[in-house]
């Protein structure tokens, strides 16, 4: 699996399962499987984008119950960053895009 | 597929539940979604510590920002007190807190008025600072 590293510069490509790019990703900080950036999206992620908005706005409302159902429906695009360099793909889950730009992801391992 | 709620846990009468943002009447009201529940209720988190539950809160979801803020402050209250003032809880596990709770009313949604709500929001302790990592204690 390609390593990935928080880099002031470098941006790595969000992907979903047709392999359109959804946006880019600047790494910002990682914490275990953690992956913490900032996101630039793409035209294709207005798609995918009222999914990550009611995600938002049930965790903002405390619905946490709702939460699972979300994560199925975001999961089922099966996300991922594509390495350019690397010539590798990282699958992720917990894929979570708030406050517009803030995005949190972690890493599946294989 | 999500669980149906409510069948996995028996909670004792000395149970703990914890609300994030505090068991003020205003964040013990029901949300539009909140209400098309079934039952009818609001998220809690059971067990730990108030700050416990504010660090699960910070590790689920780290930009949000909003939630953040709120989980500065706890409302905690036992399963007894809950019950005393006509409300209960059921378990309602998911992928992220296995000990989420929902508190519910045997009258559905008719038992969330605020003349109830009054009452629940008394039997909540708050804790304020719960997200001051300085009180957590290393996870082992």
């Amino acid at each position: 699996m390609p390593a990935i590293q928080p880099c002031s510069s470098r941006l790595v490509d969000l992907l979903d399962r047709e392999g359109q790019i959804l946006g880019k990703i600047k790494i910002k900080e990682i914490r275990d499987d953690l992956v913490l950036g900032q996101f630039f999206p793409e035209p294709s992620f207005s798609r995918v984008q009222p999914l990550f908005g009611e995600y938002e706005d049930a965790v903002n409302q405390m619905i946490f119950g709702m939460l699972d159902e979300l994560e199925e429906a975001i999961n089922a695009n099966a996300l991922h960053l594509c390495m350019a360099e690397e010539k590798g793909r990282v699958d992720l889950y917990d894929v979570q895009i708030m406050n517009k730009q803030d995005i949190s992801f972690r890493i599946r391992r294989q | 597929m999500t669980k149906p709620p409510g069948e996995l846990l028996e909670f004792k009468g000395d149970a703990v539940f914890h609300r994030i943002g505090g068991g003020t009447l205003d964040n013990l009201r029901l949300k539009p979604a909140e209400t098309h529940l079934r039952p009818p209720g609001f998220s809690v988190l059971s067990g730990g510590t108030p700050q416990e539950a504010a660090r699960q809160i910070r590790e689920a979801f780290p930009n949000a920002i909003k939630l953040h803020k709120a989980a500065e402050t706890i409302g905690s209250a036992t399963l007894e007190a809950i019950r005393a003032a006509g409300f209960d809880v059921i378990s309602d596990p998911t992928q992220k807190f296995p000990n989420h709770a929902r508190v519910i009313h045997p009258q559905r949604l008719a038992g969330f008025a605020d003349e109830s709500l009054k009452k629940l929001s008394k039997v909540f302790k708050e804790t304020a600072n719960a997200s001051d990592t300085t009180l957590l204690k290393p996870i082992s």
